[in-house]
């Protein structure tokens, strides 16, 4: 009797491995991507710290403009090169994507799990030719859109033990964007106030009421939300 | 203890054959044209019911291909409809130049994991030029058996004059979605019955049940030893296409030497270029690559057809004509589908590290030429073999032997092809000398790009192992339309004077339409599928004076 049960249990076994098996192979072709790209060279030995967005690994997605998209991706954002970097587990491979080829990409934070969208920019004030990654805050006719920089800042002094000239100190800055023209948010309310003159007491309501503080992005996107809606009326 | 055993695999069989069965729902098709006769240049409406069993309103709310195809089934024209609520419909646009014959009109479904259909019906179409083919056959089609509901249509009087506006009341026990039209009575007594029938274009073992339904063209295949016919394993296979810009796709190949590639966003008919690699990127010469026909159709024997001499209207043909010198619009589109319609191109080869116009220099005889006077970061070099190889320098100085080769977009796998082509026909030559990554597989010797003035060099070329298929498929987003009267004080000559695909018997209790200045005997049908998933159908004639 044992031996019988024993027998019927392998046998359900058996078939259940199968089946996941056979399912493992049905994915398959979702491991196909034609993500493009070259080859990631270290490049930041002599300099202390990370060029990187939140230090480093994150998992993410990819759009490319073909209008693929590719989830569960190993990401890091360069904010010094502003260089998207994909680590491609089947190859082993660093691959800098190419900027033309990207729609945008998502980063998840890995404390709260937040998702960050970003997408390539092309502007004249720009020095990156071919366009730069910006965060998108709030996307509409007026977006408002982040920067992520790092910038290496040289020491005085070259640490000759750990050889180190300098390190990376990094900073955000938040734009508008209208589809051509990219302008600094302001830093206070009055500046703000001065370029929506005409808007100028609906503002002030606004920010009375909502306690806008313009350091922060849920409240600028709050803030930039109104103000679409006040120059669309 | 083993009557527990027994009783739990019993529960476990019965719960995994309800899941498999849940999985493999039917989606049969109907299939309506407006009319059964159209002249060249014409557009064809089509109405589709899709019901699986009993209820119409469970269908996945997505999308049926519908093709225009000449008698023997070979492709036309053809365009993708959204299905919403069971029901699909849309506009075919028959080309100007068809000769005058009976043409096929097939739907299908091409749903991941479930069975999918195929329903056709036939259309004749007269050349509006006069140009005839040598014999006018038609199929036989299976008919469907349409179970009348009792929908009643309800008209105040028979006798209408032209112009004239015409309440339709509508009365259906069932609440369903039905199509209503007002048709001349020759083409309604001319037509066939819708038919349906069933095909399954893909079977699941061929590995496609991960993928999502697709918009595109979807080329499967296989890759075999061109000897021994064994299936090659682990193959890279890149498919590219003739172009300006970089466009390619690949795949590797399984066990059974199969491999899928999706086209996204491509419409239309295509000619793609396939050949083979292995892992290390070198091309393998000795294979056959074959694609799977993406419709399982087949050519009809001459037995299955007859050859018949249809009824034409002449007056219809002319007024057609007319229609068209004036440039009257017989139609208005009710629905604006703005799905992508893009190309896509992949950036494989980068930004190119050098760019070499050859219309810059002298007229230089053949390729040996051109790298020698213009493209010093190109050699050519006597291979292991006897045979010349290409090689290129790398921004330090080092040689990197056998990159890949495209030519037009398409990768050369066989080098001699392109050493007799001079600065006459080699407009560009760009060069990656970075090792390149493309998805999961990477060009580690870089990459050389060749573009010709005309992108024709593939026109006349024959390499061994790469392998030229046009594919076709699935067409470009349908903008639906509806009849429309003409506009200005230009006659009305709609030939379909009344087509509303998508009434709502729920809502809508009746319609109304304005006759065209046609007169004559007029036929107002109301057609579609119950709940309980039987057809139904009603009819009234009018005359119009």
């Amino acid at each position: 009797m044992k031996h019988a049960i024993k027998y019927i249990l392998t046998v359900v076994c058996v078939a259940l491995t199968i089946a996941a098996g056979a399912q493992g192979k049905a994915s398959k072709k979702t491991a196909i991507q034609h993500i493009t790209g070259e080859p990631f060279v270290y490049y930041y030995a002599t300099v202390e710290g990370l060029p990187f967005y939140m230090g480093g690994w994150l998992m993410g997605s990819v759009t490319m403009k073909s209008g693929e998209t590719y989830d569960g991706l190993q990401l890091r954002y360069d904010c010094f090169k502003d260089d998207l970097i994909y680590q491609n587990s089947l190859t082993n491979s660093v691959i800098i994507i190419d900027k033309n080829s990207i729609s945008q990409f998502t980063l998840t934070h890995l404390g709260d799990g937040r998702i960050e969208t970003f997408k390539p920019i092309v502007n004249k004030n720009l020095k990156e030719q071919n366009g730069r990654y910006f965060a998108i805050i709030l996307e509409d006719s007026l977006s408002v859109i982040k920067k992520y920089e790092a910038t290496e800042e040289q020491y005085s002094n070259v640490n000759m033990t750990e050889k180190k000239t300098g390190i990376f100190a990094h900073k955000e800055s938040r734009y508008t964007w209208d589809g051509n023209e990219l302008k600094s948010v302001p830093r206070f309310r009055r500046m703000l106030l001065r370029q929506y003159p005409q808007h100028k007491e609906d503002l002030r309501k606004f920010f009375f009421h909502n306690h806008i503080r313009m350091k922060n992005d849920d409240d600028v996107k709050l803030l930039y939300q109104e103000i679409n809606r006040l120059v669309r009326k | 203890m083993i009557t527990r055993v027994l009783s739990i695999l019993f529960l476990l069989t019965a719960t995994i054959g309800a899941s498999a069965q849940s999985l493999v729902p039917t989606y049969p098709i109907v299939l309506k044209t407006d009319r059964s006769s159209y002249i060249s240049g014409d557009n064809a409406l089509y109405s589709l019911f899709l019901y699986n069993g009993l209820v119409t309103d469970s269908t996945p709310g997505t999308d049926i291909y519908v093709d225009l195809t000449d008698i023997k089934n070979r492709w036309i024209t053809g365009t993708v409809a959204k299905v919403e609520n069971g029901r699909a419909s849309g506009m075919l646009e028959i080309p100007d130049n068809l000769v005058t014959a009976y043409y096929k009109i097939r739907a299908y479904t091409n749903y991941p994991n479930v069975d999918n259909y195929l329903c056709t019906s036939e259309i004749f179409v007269v050349n509006r030029f006069g140009v005839e083919s040598e014999t006018v056959m038609r199929s036989h089609l299976s008919k469907v058996e349409i179970e009348s509901t009792n929908p009643i249509i309800g008209i105040e009087k028979t006798e209408f004059r032209a112009k004239e506006k015409i309440n339709i009341a509508l009365d259906c026990p069932d609440s369903v979605s039905a199509l209503v039209r007002i048709v001349g009575k020759k083409q309604w007594d001319n037509e066939l019955e819708p038919s349906f029938g069933k095909v399954v274009p893909y079977t699941q073992n061929e590995g496609f049940t991960s993928l999502t339904p697709y918009d595109g063209i979807l080329v499967t295949g296989t890759v075999t030893d061109s000897v021994s016919g064994a299936p090659i394993d682990n193959a890279i296979v890149l498919i590219s296409l003739q172009d300006s810009i970089v466009r390619m796709m690949y795949d590797v190949t399984d066990s059974l030497g199969s491999f899928c590639v999706l086209l996204h966003n491509y419409y239309g008919r295509q000619e793609v270029f396939v050949s083979a690699f292995s892992r290390l990127m070198e091309p393998l010469h000795n294979t056959r690559i074959t694609l799977r026909d993406q419709f399982k159709y087949t050519i009809p024997n001459q037995a299955e057809l007859e050859t018949v001499l249809p009824e034409i209207d002449s007056m219809e043909l002319n007024k057609a004509l007319i229609a068209k010198a004036f440039e009257i619009q017989q139609f208005e589109p009710i629905g604006i589908d703005n799905r992508p319609e893009a190309l896509v191109e992949h950036f494989v080869l980068g930004e190119p590290r050098q760019s070499v116009l050859t219309e810059d220099f002298v007229e230089l005889n053949d390729f040996r030429e051109i790298t020698r006077e213009i493209t010093p970061f190109i050699r050519i070099r006597k291979g292991k073999n006897g045979q010349p190889e290409l090689r290129l320098v790398s921004d330090k100085g080092n040689i990197m032997a056998n990159p890949l080769l495209l030519v037009d977009g398409v990768p050369l796998t066989d080098f001699n092809q392109l050493l007799d082509k001079g600065s006459a026909m080699v407009k560009q030559v760009d060069t990656q000398n970075k090792p390149r990554y493309f998805g999961n597989i990477s060009f580690a010797n870089g990459i050389v790009a060749v573009w010709t003035h005309k992108i024709n060099f593939w026109e006349n070329c024959q390499v061994p192992g790469t392998y030229r298929f046009v594919v076709q498929g699935f067409q470009p987003p349908v903008t639906e339309s509806v009849p429309a009267p003409s506009k200005d004080r230009l006659p009305d000559l709609r030939q379909t004077v009344y087509w509303n695909p998508s009434v709502s018997t729920a809502e809508q209790k009746s319609v109304s339409a304005t006759l065209s200045d046609e007169t004559g005997e007029f036929v107002i049908e109301f057609f579609g599928i119950g709940r309980n998933g039987k057809i139904f159908s009603d009819f009234k004639q009018i005359n119009v004076r």
